[in-house]
């Protein structure tokens, strides 16, 4: 039956009139080369700014945590005041709760020279912002979309984190303008504004910190979304399923709470480049990193 | 042959069929057009990892897929909203009322859409389309369910063999 489904749809493809299909290989190659030579831009362009703004930012941070940095002690479930949280809890996620950033990661890379983030540094930053625990299945893409898994101590589960450039630096664009640059650049999450949101809030650098959950999307079963005023947009995805092991998503308990994902996306280093220190320790620790499909 | 060479290559063959799934997808041949073009885009992008692949054209779906998808969710429009659908089989003897199945696909919601054409256009296996949609296969079975009941109702007694389909 299969077969005659598909049979009429051909049929009826074939008896619409079909308009010709031009120069389509000519315009995708174009286009195509218009969003290399626009990231190219986007991630060398604004170096030296991002420089700047995230120096600025860990000077702050620094002083903040009253001490430089140090080696970085994630206790497994450690909030952002440093109460112990369940990982398995952000299904009762309160949206009255303020999220705010992790205290600064002791230790952990945070400035120098600034250099095109490469999904092996993006997931190398990930991993020192995780609370404690084996880590593993890693992945990435070019479009610094990560994974990894992590096992809190009861179980493995997975997170994806992506890392992008939505709008314009140096003021927030209008919302249109912010969605043409995103199909400009070719990203998927451009979720609709109130998609799946339990929790919205502004930041008060500019920008804004959404929650959004999905039931039907066991690879996002909850997500933190944090764009900021100079358009980084930073993206933790909680699974509630492993990744695909070719014949399902094994379901897998969530890692991390949303508390936890909002500390992660909340850190000021998150950028189109990163840390010369960052980006060579990812590309030592992970030479062959597998691609997310 | 340069690897934009192999692209080019690769695209002139796949766009015909791309466009084609497209169409089914959006019911809309420039829009079908726009869709394949930037999904095509994409690859080339990510053409010199991609063509390493041993089957490139699993992820040109996947990428066609999710641009519709983020045209759906971007569009104001989304879905149109039909009050006056004939959710019943059109009067017997009157084959030219009859709806056919490319309408009766527009009449469903989106990601139910892209799930029966990629199960049933695509011939691709519920496994692969959960993998596809980023959902798991309950989630894939029970959208497919619902889906081929909606076009059952839309298309009528007429067609229930030809529906008589895998859940």
């Amino acid at each position: 039956m299969d077969q005659e489904f598909r049979s009429r749809l051909a049929e009826e493809l074939a008896a619409e009139p079909e308009p010709p299909i031009g120069d389509l290989v000519g315009a995708s190659v174009r286009q195509g080369r218009r969003l290399r030579a626009f990231r190219r831009f986007q991630t060398g362009g604004v170096a030296v700014a991002v420089f700047a703004v995230v120096a600025i930012a860990a000077v702050v941070a620094s002083g903040a945590a009253g001490g430089a940095p140090g080696p970085q002690v994630a206790a497994p479930g450690a909030g952002p005041t440093g109460q112990t949280v369940s990982p398995r809890v952000y299904q009762s996620f309160d949206p009255s709760t303020k999220l705010v950033p992790w205290q600064p990661p002791a230790g952990a890379p945070a400035t120098g020279p600034q250099v095109a983030a490469t999904p092996e540094g993006v997931l190398e930053l990930l991993l020192s912002l995780l609370p404690a625990g084996p880590t593993g299945a890693y992945a990435g893409n070019d479009d610094l979309l990560v994974q990894t898994y992590l096992d809190p101590g009861d179980g493995k589960g997975m997170l994806r984190v992506n890392v992008s450039k939505v709008i314009g630096s140096g003021g927030t664009a209008p919302t249109g303008e912010a969605d043409a640059r995103c199909r400009t650049m070719g990203l998927d999450a451009c979720p609709a504004p109130d998609e799946g949101v339990v929790y919205r809030q502004p930041l008060e650098q500019g920008g804004e910190i959404v929650v959004r959950q999905f039931d039907d999307n066991c690879i996002q079963h909850a997500v933190v979304e944090v764009t900021r005023a100079d358009g980084i947009r930073v993206q933790v995805n909680i699974a509630g399923c492993l990744a695909w092991d070719g014949t399902r998503n094994p379901p897998a308990p969530p890692v991390i709470t949303v508390q936890q994902a909002a500390g992660i996306a909340l850190d000021p280093r998150w950028n189109v480049t990163l840390a010369k220190s960052i980006v060579d320790a990812g590309a030592a620790r992970f030479p062959n990193l597998p691609e997310i499909a | 042959m340069s690897v934009d060479g192999e692209f080019v290559d690769y695209a002139r063959v796949a766009a015909p069929r791309l466009r084609r799934t497209a169409y089914l997808l959006c019911q809309d041949w420039h829009l079908a057009q726009d869709l394949t073009q930037t999904a095509l885009a994409k690859l080339f992008v990510h053409w010199g990892r991609i063509h390493r692949r041993d089957s490139p054209d699993a992820y040109a779906r996947k990428v066609l897929l999710r641009v519709f998808l983020d045209h759906q969710r971007r569009s104001s429009s989304h879905e149109v909203v039909v009050d006056r659908v004939a959710d019943g089989p059109a009067p017997g003897g009157q084959p030219e009322l009859r709806l056919t199945l490319i309408e009766a696909l527009s009449r469903i919601p989106a990601r139910d859409r892209a799930i029966l054409v990629l199960r049933y256009w695509e011939d691709q296996s519920i496994d692969t389309v959960a993998d596809l949609l980023g959902v798991s296969v309950p989630t894939v079975k029970s959208q497919s369910a619902r889906g081929l009941s909606r076009l059952r109702s839309l298309l009528g007694a007429d067609d229930e063999a030809l529906l008589a389909l895998r859940d």
